[in-house]
């Protein structure tokens, strides 16, 4: 996946939900509200082992 | 030695900074989480953050982990660099699996986290040489696992 397809797909989900991409990164195979539904739903979509991130509830500039 | 591309992670739009810029290169790199018998977690996001003393993670991934309540973990009030009102943080004891590295370690977790998972400097710099190197397209982290304990 290109950064900007990354980005994109990160930009397009709702905020405070949960991304899964496939295991080698290269698509978003699912969505959900909490870690477990993006997992489910990956799981549904086919993909048993997805890479899970979380979207902020917006994109302002964070310090950790 | 792991070598691991960063990852780009979206910036304001537009950044009243840097306006031509739509992405930023971060330390994100993919790891897995274990808590006692349960099997291991999928593989998250975490950031590397040098400024973290502890490895935090967000609650929601307790319930897969096999922690029952979050808030059956040791408790710490957490605030950021900005004066923020304090958060609540439970520690549990779990293993982090880093491709083929892992390392246990306290890690907090908590529902008021932004991200699903912090790499801080109990734990993970602990076991790792850190470097960081920005200079190429993509940036990448280099990880040297620290044997000598």
């Amino acid at each position: 996946m290109s950064p900007e397809a990354r980005i994109k797909a990160l930009r397009e989900t709702e905020p405070g939900n949960w991304v899964a991409f496939s295991h080698d990164e290269s698509k978003v195979v699912a969505r959900g509200k909490t870690y477990d539904e993006a997992v489910a739903a990956a799981e549904e979509a086919g993909e048993p082992e997805p890479v899970i991130t979380l979207v902020p509830t917006d994109w302002v500039a964070r310090v950790f | 030695m792991l070598k691991l591309s960063c990852k780009v992670w979206p910036t304001p739009q537009p950044h009243p900074a840097f306006p031509n810029e739509q992405y930023h290169w971060a330390p994100i790199i993919n790891v897995r989480l274990v808590h006692k018998h349960c099997p291991p977690s999928k593989s998250i996001e975490c950031w590397i953050d040098s400024g973290s003393h502890v490895c935090l993670f967000h609650g929601s991934l307790c319930h897969s982990l096999g922690i029952k309540r979050v808030e059956d973990g040791v408790k710490e009030e957490f605030g950021g660099i900005f004066n923020d009102p304090k958060r609540p943080v439970y520690f549990h004891k779990i293993k982090v699996i880093v491709v083929s590295e892992q390392f246990e370690t306290m890690a907090g977790f908590s529902w008021d986290l932004s991200a699903i998972g912090i790499l801080g400097r109990r734990g993970f710099f602990q076991n790792f040489v850190t470097k960081i190197d920005s200079s190429g397209n993509p940036p990448f982290v280099e990880l040297q696992k620290i044997t000598s304990h």
